[in-house]
């Protein structure tokens, strides 16, 4: 009996395992499009880094940022910012429009997870280039603060992968109101927006009175950019690390049971429009 | 003789173009929540680039020169140049699908200009968002500057949206039409361009040199933006904003031709 499950276990692993590679494949087949939109972000991370750094001198201090922790938490933001693109939202969205979900619910694979499967083939592209962006930039130009300890390394690749879940669960969310919804291009925009302020990757939450950023560090939110950013930068530290990662960990969950949720009320819906 | 018949054809084809667009805005009207919520959803997108600017000028006078207000007169004017381009020719963006489902050759076979057919073929309400908050920053900003409701910088206003607007339009036009030269499969360019066009809202003093020379002589997003406004303000960089009218039509002229060279290649999809 046991024997039997756990093999069921990790044949269901090596299917969604395939996913992710097919998806990875996928992405790096468009390889072109890709660098060249990558090139637009290269762009915009060296403007508004620019744009940062002219409001804050050497030595000053703003908030509890030095202007090299400043710079780092902008960097590392647009880098955090960056994974994970529209594609989720915008992939289940047209599946609802034209009816493909049909064809979605046939398999026999979970649908939240084989949406997640397909977003982390993506991110592992966006991932790998990212990564070389931010050490080239943080490198060579703005100086980059980076942590040494492999506690903190470690403590921040966690987040970042609790990060990931968080996400994908905002965008697949917004992805599924499309069964309530005509048209969820004006949501998605909005979503991205909201999510990224309260989240803190436009700008850190620490710059906002206090009150606002002790609420907001409540949120979900948060979580997609804030709470990995300021491992990183040194804004959090010590056990407080602990704290926040559990946080994490906490929304990381009940976003992904929530967005379970509205995908089965969503279901039922398909089923009185089949009739 | 041959002079009239053009003109008359000219006049005709700007008579069409409203009734393009009231199709447009019909198809749209049709799905009245989002209708607001696409206007809704570029007015939210707006306030979040002003709060930004509130958290960036908390502790600094000017940025680059530029005072918070000045910066938010020229993000009013860029955005008012983005509210004509997606209200009116917010077809631009369907060129590659169209190449890419064939739908192209239905447009050929008709007696109206392809390109006006094309441009006029959609609407964007989120343009709506843009005119609502562009004009009110405008508006705020010119009054809080004081400099800026005169004649000079009316013309200097004037001159910025419609130059904006077409720059933007005729870089839209070049990338959609990338996809003539990759058999209909679409290129993420056009939304790249879009989005460097963003740089155009604030202050270029404070950029490195290659995105300056990026946004002002590779795709000249700035004369539609900042030059014409540094002339309003007296900034630095007004020196060049005479260039702007020149640059718009330049890019125009050709983003037509590179548009004729698609079509000319174009052989459409499928048997």
């Amino acid at each position: 009996m046991r024997k039997t499950a756990s093999r069921s276990w990790s044949v269901l692993f090596q299917k969604y395992r395939y996913l992710v590679l097919v998806s990875y494949r996928r992405a790096s087949t468009y390889r072109g499009a890709y660098l060249l939109s990558l090139l637009g972000n290269i762009v915009r991370m060296v403007a508004f880094l620019a744009l940062w750094s002219a409001t804050i001198s050497t030595g000053a201090d703003r908030n509890g940022f030095s202007r090299q922790s400043l710079l780092t938490y902008v960097l590392l933001a647009f880098a955090l910012d960056g994974l994970l693109s529209f594609r989720t939202e915008s992939t289940i969205a047209n599946s609802v429009r034209t009816g493909d979900v049909v064809s979605d619910l046939l398999k026999p694979l979970d649908h939240q997870a084989m949406h997640f499967a397909d977003a982390l083939g993506m991110v592992l592209v966006e991932g790998l280039w990212l990564m070389i962006i931010t050490a080239v930039l943080g490198f060579l130009w703005i100086d980059m603060i980076y942590p040494t300890d492999a506690a903190t390394i470690a403590a921040f690749l966690f987040s970042v992968c609790l990060a990931l879940i968080i996400k994908f669960d905002l965008a697949y969310l917004t992805g599924v109101a499309a069964f309530w919804l005509t048209d969820v291009r004006g949501l998605i925009v909005t979503r991205s927006t909201l999510a990224g302020i309260l989240g803190g990757a436009y700008f850190p939450l620490e710059f906002l009175p206090d009150t606002v950023r002790r609420v907001l560090d409540l949120l979900p939110f948060a979580g997609t950019t804030a709470v990995p950013a300021r491992i990183f930068t040194g804004q959090i530290a010590g056990s407080a690390i602990g704290l926040a990662l559990a946080r994490q960990l906490l929304w990381a969950v009940a976003m992904w049971l929530a967005a379970r949720f509205v995908w089965k009320k969503a279901l039922r819906k398909v089923t009185i429009h089949g009739g | 003789m041959a002079a009239e018949k053009r003109i008359c054809q000219i006049l005709r084809h700007i008579r069409l173009y409203p009734r393009y667009l009231k199709q447009a805005i019909k198809a749209h009207m049709e799905y009245n929540v989002d209708f607001f919520m696409g206007a809704a959803a570029s007015v939210s997108g707006h306030l979040a680039a002003l709060f930004f600017l509130a958290i960036l000028y908390q502790r600094v006078p000017a940025i680059g020169g530029w005072t918070q207000w000045e910066v938010i007169l020229l993000y009013g004017i860029s955005i008012l140049s983005r509210s004509i381009a997606s209200t009116l020719f917010q077809g631009v963006w369907s060129i590659s699908q169209l190449i890419s489902r064939g739908e192209l050759d239905k447009l050929l076979v008709r007696p109206v200009w392809p390109l006006l057919q094309v441009l006029g073929s959609a609407f964007g309400v989120q343009g709506l968002g843009h005119l609502v908050s562009g004009g009110a920053m405008v508006i705020l900003a010119g009054f809080h500057l004081g400099s800026v409701w005169n004649l000079r910088g009316i013309f200097w206003l004037i001159l910025a949206v419609l130059s904006g607007c077409v720059i933007l339009i005729s870089i839209l036009l070049i990338a959609e039409c990338v996809s003539f030269w990759t058999g209909g499969r679409q290129t993420n360019l056009p939304y790249l361009a879009y989005q460097l066009g963003e740089l155009g809202r604030y202050p270029m003093e404070v950029y490195p040199w290659p995105v300056q020379f990026l946004i002002t002589w590779i795709i000249p997003f700035a004369f539609g933006t900042y030059y014409p406004v540094a002339a309003i303000l007296n900034k630095p960089g007004a020196y060049l904003a005479f260039l702007s009218p020149a640059m718009a039509a330049a890019i125009l002229v050709l983003a037509v031709a590179v548009w004729r060279a698609g079509l000319r290649s174009y052989s459409g999809t499928g048997s």
